[in-house]
C-alpha cells in the first residue's frame, strides 16, 4: 500500500510524459485520477490506523545496498499519516487550480513531486529519506523555472542551492552518524528503527552536537526559520499557482517533519541542549515573519512571509520538547498546510483574474467576486488564527507547550506578540483588498475552482472545531517518540 | 669509484635538462627532443639501477630497452602531430598554438 | 579467455585497420564488426572472473582484470556503435578509429591485469598513444591540431616522469614486480622511494587530470571530434583508476603507504579547483572536461580510502561514469553533425526544438550532477559512504558541500536546454536516429543503475574483493 502511494503516481508522471497530448487534457485527467485515487487510498489507510496502539503500519523492507547497510525500508505512522494523506489532497487540488494550463508537463512534475513527498513522509532509512529529500527538489524547480512569474528563474535557483547546501550538510550528518552507530549496533545501518535504539549511545558521541546541526540546518532551512528563510518569499511568489500550493502546504512541512523524526528521536539530548536557540530563532521567525508580512505591498509575497511567522509557532513546540508542544507542532503543520493551500489557491485564482498581485491594484473583491472573496475571507481568518478554524488549535497548543518547558517560557511572552502583528496585517488585506466598492467586473469561481476550494474549507473548519480528528494520530505518532526521549535523557 | 649514485644523479640531470626544455624551448620540435631526453633520463636510470642492484634479473636493462621503443612510437605519433599543426597553423612554435583559452 | 581477449583485440585492431580502405563507403559495416568484437570480449570477460594464476608471468588472472575487461569492452562497444552516428563517418576513415579504440582498450587491459611495471607502463602507453591520434584526427580543423599537439606534450611528459617515478622505486626495492616492490617498501620508505612514489603519482595524476596536471584536459575536450572526447574521457581514466588500485593494494602497501595522503589531497584540490573553473565555462566541451576533473577527483577521495566500500565505490563511480558520460557526448557528437555549436549559447532551446534529446540530455546531466534515481547519485552516495567509514570528516564535508556548485553549473546547461527560446532560424531538430537510440539505452541504463543496481554490485564487489 505504502508502495503504491509512492510509485503509482511516479509511474503515472512517466506516462504523462510519454504521451503525445498536446492539450494536455489526459495529463489532467490522468493526474486528477490518481491524486484522487490515491487520497482515498491514504485516507483508508488514515481510518483504519489502529490509534490506541501506534506504531508503523503498510511497513515495506527489502534490501536495497547491502554493502552500506542501507535498505529500503518505508512505513506509515501516527506522525506521517496525515501528511501522507495531505499530499495527494494538495496534488488534486493543484491539478484543478491549473486545470486551464495546457501544458503536460506540469501535470507530470505534479505527481512526480506527489511520489517524491509521500516518500519523503514515509521514509524509514535514512538514505531513502535522504533519495525522496532531494528528488522533491528537481521537479520543483523546473515548475517554478518554467511556469512561475517574471522573476522565475532567480527564484528557481535561489529555492535549489539553499535547499541543497542543507540537504548535502545533512547527508554528510547521515553518513557520519551510521557509521559512527555501527560499534553499537555492529553493523552499519542507516535504518532509522536501529538508528533509534542507539539514541543512547550517540548522545553520548562527542560529535553529536554536530550530527544534530547537520540534520538541523537542513531542516531550518526547509521549514523556513529566520535567517535562513530569504529563499522562501522568492520561491512561493515567483511559482505559479500550483507550485506555490505544493511548497507551502508540503515542502515546508519537511522541514518541520523531519525535525521531529530525526532531530527529536536521535539527538533529544541535543536538541534540550539547544532548545533555548532554538526557541529565540523560533520567536524571531514568528515576530519578524509577522513584521515583514506587514510591509508587504504583493499579496502572494505577504501571504509567503506568513508562512514565516506560521512555520515559527511549529519550531517553539519543537524547541518545547513537551507533548502538548509537539502535538501543537504538528498540528500547526497540518492546518498551515491546508490553510495557506487555500491562501494561496484563492489568490492565485484572484491574480489570473486581475493580472496583478499588487494589493494597491485590487479593491472590492468580495463585491465583485462573492465567492471568490467569501472563501478568501475565511483563509485569511484562518492564516491569522481565528479560533474556530485550524490555525488557532496550532498556534494555541505551541505556545501552550512552548509555555510549559522551562527553557521555552521566557520566549513566549514576546511570541504573542507575533500573533497581533499578523492579526493586524491579515486584517488590514482583507480590508484594502475585499472590502469596498467593486474596481470592474470580475468573474467569480466556476464550478472546478470551487471543487478545488471546498476541501480545503471543509478541513479548515472541521480541524478548528473538531480536533478529535486529526489528535488521536498525532499523539499515536509523537507519545512512543516522547517516551523514548525520556529514556534517552535519563 | 662510479657508484649507483652517480648514475642517478646524472639520470636526474638529465630530467632537468628535459624539464627545462620542455617549459622553454618555444619550437615543438624541440620540445619533443627534450621529451626524448625525459625519457633517455629514465632510461638510463633503469639500466644503471639493474647493473649495479639486480645482476641477476636485468629487469632494468629489458626496461630500458622497451624505453627506447616506446620512444620511438612515441615520437613518430608527436611528429605527425606536428605535421599536422604546421599545415593547419603554418608554424610549429608554441604560441602559434595558443589559441584554446580557459 | 584473458588471453583470448588480448588475442582477439589486438589482432582485430590490425584486421580492422587493413581493411579499412575497402570499407570507406561502408562506415557501418566496420562499427558492426568492432562491436562485435567488442560484444565477444565483454562477454568473455563475464566469464573471465573465474580464472586464477597469471599469464606467462605478466598478467593477473582473476576478477579484477575481468572487471577491466568488461568495463573497457563496454566502451569500446558504445563507442563502436556511436562512430555511426556522424553519417558518413570520418573523413579519414573510419576502421583506423576502431582500431584504435580497439587497441585503447587493450592497453587498459594490460595496464589493469599486470603484473609488473613493464607491463604497466607498455599498457599505460598504448592506451595513451591510441588516445593522442583519436585527439589528432580532427587535423583540418586549428583547434583539433592544436589540442593534439597540447595533449600529445604534456602527455609525453606526465608518462616520462611517471617512468622515472618508476626507476627510483626499482632503485629502492630493486625489483619490479608488485610483490617485490611491496616487500621492499615495506622495511623502508627512504627519501628515494618517496621521490619515487611521488613521481608516479605525478605521472598517474596527469592521465587522471588531476589538478594541478589537468591543463591538457580542456583542449583535447574541446578540440577532438566529441566521439573521440568521450573515448578519451572513459577509457584512459577506466584503466589507470583501476590500474592505480592494483598499485595501492598491491604495491604500494595499501592503507599505510604514504601515497594515501597524497592520493586524498589531489583528489581534494581536484574536486574544488574543478568545480569552481567548471562555473566559469561557456563552452560545452570545456566544461564536461572540467566535469571530468572533478569526477576524477571524487573517484580518488574513494580510492584513497582503501576499503571494500571504497573500491566497490571506483567500480561503480566508473561505470556509471562510463554510461553517462558517453551518453552525452553521443549527444555532442549528434548535434555538432546537425551543426548545433557545443556551446550553452548553441543548446540554448533545445527542449523545445527536440523535447526527447532535450530530455535525454537532462538524465545525462542530472545524472553527473548526482540527483537521487539517477546513477551519479548512487556513485557519490558510495563515495561519501567510503569517507565515512574511514572517518574522513573534512574530506567529507568539502566533498559534499562542492556537489552544490556542481548543481549550479550542471543546471546551467539545463536551463539554456529548457528555460530558454530557441534562436530564430533554429527550428525543429531530427538527429541520426542511431545517436536517438543508443541515448535512449544508456538513459535508461543510467536510471536502472541509479534504482536497481543491486546485481551489479555484486559482481563489483566480488570483483575488487580480491585487491584487499
Amino acid at each position: 500500500m505504502t508502495l503504491l502511494l509512492i510509485f503509482l503516481p511516479i509511474v503515472a508522471a512517466a506516462f504523462v510524459g510519454l504521451i503525445h497530448d498536446p492539450r494536455a487534457e489526459a495529463a489532467k485527467r490522468t493526474a486528477l485520477g490518481v491524486a484522487l485515487f490515491t487520497l482515498l487510498a491514504s485516507l483508508w489507510v488514515y481510518v483504519a490506523y489502529p490509534v490506541s496502539y501506534g506504531g508503523f503500519v503498510g511497513e515495506v523492507k527489502f534490501d536495497w545496498l547491502p554493502l552500506v547497510g542501507s535498505s529500503f525500508h518505508v512505513g506509515l505512522d501516527g506522525l506521517s499519516l496525515p501528511f501522507v494523506a495531505l499530499t495527494p489532497l494538495l496534488t488534486a487540488v493543484s491539478v484543478l487550480a491549473s486545470w486551464r494550463k495546457t501544458d503536460k508537463g506540469l501535470f507530470a512534475l505534479m505527481l512526480l513531486l506527489q511520489g517524491a513527498l509521500v516518500g519523503v513522509f514515509a521514509a524509514l532509512d535514512l538514505i531513502v529519506f535522504f533519495l525522496f529529500f532531494e528528488a522533491v527538489l528537481v521537479p520543483m524547480y523546473f515548475m517554478i523555472a518554467l511556469w512561475g512569474y517574471e522573476e522565475r528563474r532567480y527564484a528557481a535557483v535561489k529555492f535549489l542551492l539553499y535547499s541543497l547546501v542543507g540537504s548535502v550538510l545533512m547527508l554528510a550528518a547521515m553518513l557520519a552518524t551510521a557509521y559512527l552507530a555501527a560499534p553499537a549496533l555492529g553493523r552499519v545501518s542507516f535504518d532509522y528503527l536501529d538508528l533509534v535504539s542507539v539514541a543512547g549511545y550517540l548522545a553520548l558521541l562527542p560529535a553529536a552536537g554536530w550530527l544534530f546541526w547537520g540534520f538541523a540546518l537542513a531542516f531550518l532551512i526547509k521549514l523556513p526559520a529566520v535567517p535562513l528563510h530569504t529563499w522562501l518569499p522568492h520561491a512561493h511568489t515567483q511559482a505559479p499557482t500550483a507550485g506555490s500550493i505544493f511548497l507551502a502546504g508540503l515542502l515546508l512541512k519537511m522541514g518541520g517533519y523531519g525535525l521531529i523524526r530525526f532531530n527529536l528521536a536521535l539527538f533529544p539530548g541535543e536538541l534540550e541542549r539547544f532548545s533555548g536557540v532554538l526557541a529565540a530563532v523560533a520567536l524571531v521567525s514568528i515576530v519578524y515573519g509577522a513584521y515583514v508580512t506587514l510591509a508587504q505591498r504583493d499579496l502572494k509575497r505577504l501571504i509567503a512571509n506568513s508562512s514565516v511567522n506560521h512555520m515559527g509557532y511549529v519550531l517553539l513546540g519543537i524547541a518545547s520538547m513537551t507533548a502538548i508542544g509537539l502535538h501543537g507542532a504538528v498540528y500547526q503543520m497540518v492546518a498551515h498546510g491546508v490553510i495557506t493551500a487555500l491562501m494561496f489557491l484563492m489568490v492565485g485564482l484572484l491574480a489570473d483574474r486581475t493580472h496583478t498581485r499588487e494589493i494597491a491594484a485590487m479593491k472590492g473583491v468580495y463585491n465583485a467576486a462573492p465567492k471568490l472573496g467569501a472563501i478568501l475571507w475565511l483563509a485569511l481568518l484562518g492564516g491569522l488564527g481565528l479560533p474556530g478554524l485550524a490555525g488557532f488549535l496550532g498556534e494555541f497548543q505551541s505556545l501552550w507547550g512552548g509555555f510549559l518547558g522551562e527553557v521555552t517560557r521566557p520566549y513566549v511572552w514576546w511570541a504573542v506578540f507575533g500573533i497581533v502583528i499578523l492579526a493586524g496585517a491579515m486584517l488590514w488585506t482583507i480590508q484594502r483588498v475585499l472590502l469596498g466598492k467593486a474596481e470592474g467586473e470580475m468573474e467569480d469561481l466556476n464550478v472546478v475552482e470551487i471543487a478545488a476550494a471546498a476541501p480545503l474549507v471543509f478541513l479548515a473548519v472541521l480541524l478548528g472545531l473538531v480536533p478529535a480528528a486529526l489528535t488521536p494520530w498525532i499523539d499515536a505518532g509523537v507519545q512512543p517518540l516522547l517516551t523514548l526521549v525520556q529514556e534517552v535523557l535519563k | 669509484m662510479v657508484t649507483l649514485g652517480h648514475f642517478l644523479l646524472l639520470s636526474g640531470l638529465l630530467m632537468v635538462i628535459g624539464l627545462y626544455g620542455v617549459l622553454t624551448r618555444r619550437n615543438l620540435i624541440a620540445v619533443l627532443m627534450s621529451v626524448e631526453i625525459l625519457l633517455n633520463a629514465a632510461a638510463l636510470a633503469f639500466a644503471s639501477v639493474a647493473a649495479y642492484r639486480d645482476p641477476q634479473i636485468f629487469a632494468g636493462q629489458v626496461f630500458a630497452l622497451f624505453i627506447i621503443v616506446v620512444a620511438a612510437a612515441e615520437l613518430s605519433i608527436g611528429f605527425a602531430i606536428l605535421l599536422n599543426v604546421y599545415r593547419t597553423h603554418g608554424a610549429v612554435t608554441d604560441d602559434a598554438i595558443s589559441e584554446m583559452r580557459g | 579467455m584473458t588471453l583470448a581477449v588480448i588475442l582477439i583485440l589486438a589482432l582485430g585492431g590490425l584486421v580492422l585497420a587493413l581493411i579499412a580502405p575497402n570499407f570507406d563507403d561502408r562506415p557501418g559495416a566496420l562499427g558492426a564488426i568492432s562491436g562485435t568484437i567488442f560484444g565477444a570480449t565483454l562477454l568473455l570477460g563475464l566469464g573471465a572472473a573465474g580464472e586464477t594464476g597469471t599469464l606467462y608471468g605478466a598478467i593477473q588472472l582473476g576478477p579484477t582484470t575481468a572487471l577491466a575487461i568488461v568495463l573497457l569492452s563496454l566502451v569500446g562497444l558504445l563507442v563502436a556503435a556511436g562512430a555511426t552516428i556522424r553519417e558518413g563517418g570520418f573523413a579519414l576513415g573510419s576502421g583506423e578509429v576502431h582500431a584504435l579504440v580497439m587497441w585503447g582498450v587493450l592497453g587498459g587491459i594490460l595496464l589493469v591485469g599486470s603484473v609488473h611495471l613493464l607491463i604497466f607502463y607498455l599498457g599505460l602507453e598504448l592506451s595513451a598513444y591510441s588516445t593522442y591520434v583519436l585527439v589528432g584526427y580532427n587535423r583540418e580543423r586549428r583547434f583539433g591540431t592544436e589540442a593534439a599537439a597540447k595533449y600529445m606534450m604534456l602527455g609525453a611528459v606526465g608518462s616520462a616522469l611517471l617512468l622515472f617515478g618508476m626507476a627510483l622505486v626499482y632503485a629502492e626495492t630493486g625489483s619490479i614486480g608488485y610483490p617485490g616492490i611491496a616487500l621492499g617498501l615495506a622495511y623502508n620508505t627512504t627519501p628515494l622511494a618517496l621521490g619515487g612514489l611521488a613521481l608516479m603519482l605525478v605521472g598517474l595524476g596527469f592521465k587522471l587530470a588531476w589538478v594541478p596536471f589537468h591543463a591538457w584536459a580542456p583542449d583535447a575536450y574541446q578540440g577532438s571530434f566529441p566521439l573521440m572526447a568521450g573515448f578519451l574521457s572513459v577509457a584512459p581514466k577506466t584503466a589507470v583508476a583501476l590500474g592505480l588500485a592494483v598499485l595501492l593494494s598491491r604495491a604500494f602497501g595499501g592503507a599505510s603507504s604514504p601515497v594515501v595522503g597524497w592520493i586524498t589531497g589531489l583528489a581534494l584540490v581536484s574536486v574544488v579547483l574543478g568545480s569552481l573553473w567548471a562555473l566559469l565555462q561557456a563552452d560545452l566541451k570545456r566544461l564536461l572536461a572540467y566535469s571530468t576533473i572533478v569526477h576524477m577527483g571524487f573517484l580518488g577521495l574513494a580510492l584513497a580510502t582503501v576499503s571494500l566500500t571504497g573500491y566497490v565505490a571506483v567500480a561503480y563511480y566508473l561505470l556509471a561514469y562510463i554510461v553517462t558520460s558517453l551518453g552525452l557526448f553521443f549527444a555532442l557528437e549528434a548535434l555538432e553533425a546537425r551543426g548545433v555549436p557545443s556551446t550553452i549559447a548553441g543548446w540554448k532551446g533545445l527542449g523545445r526544438r527536440s523535447p526527447l534529446v532535450g530530455v535525454l540530455v537532462a538524465i545525462f546531466v542530472l545524472s553527473l550532477a548526482g540527483v537521487p534515481l539517477l546513477a551519479g547519485f548512487l556513485a557519490k552516495l558510495y563515495v561519501f559512504a567510503a569517507l565515512a567509514e574511514a572517518q574522513a570528516w573534512t574530506a567529507l564535508v568539502v566533498a559534499v558541500v562542492m556537489v552544490v556548485l556542481g548543481y549550479y553549473f550542471y543546471f546551467r546547461i539545463l536551463a539554456a536546454v529548457f528555460l530558454e527560446e530557441p534562436g530564430e532560424e533554429a527550428q525543429a531538430l531530427e538527429i541520426s536516429p542511431t545517436a536517438l537510440s543508443l541515448m535512449v539505452v544508456l538513459a535508461v541504463a543510467v536510471i536502472a543503475l541509479g534504482v536497481w543496481p543491486q546485481s551489479v554490485l555484486g559482481w563489483l564487489q566480488q570483483a575488487v574483493a580480491g585487491l584487499l
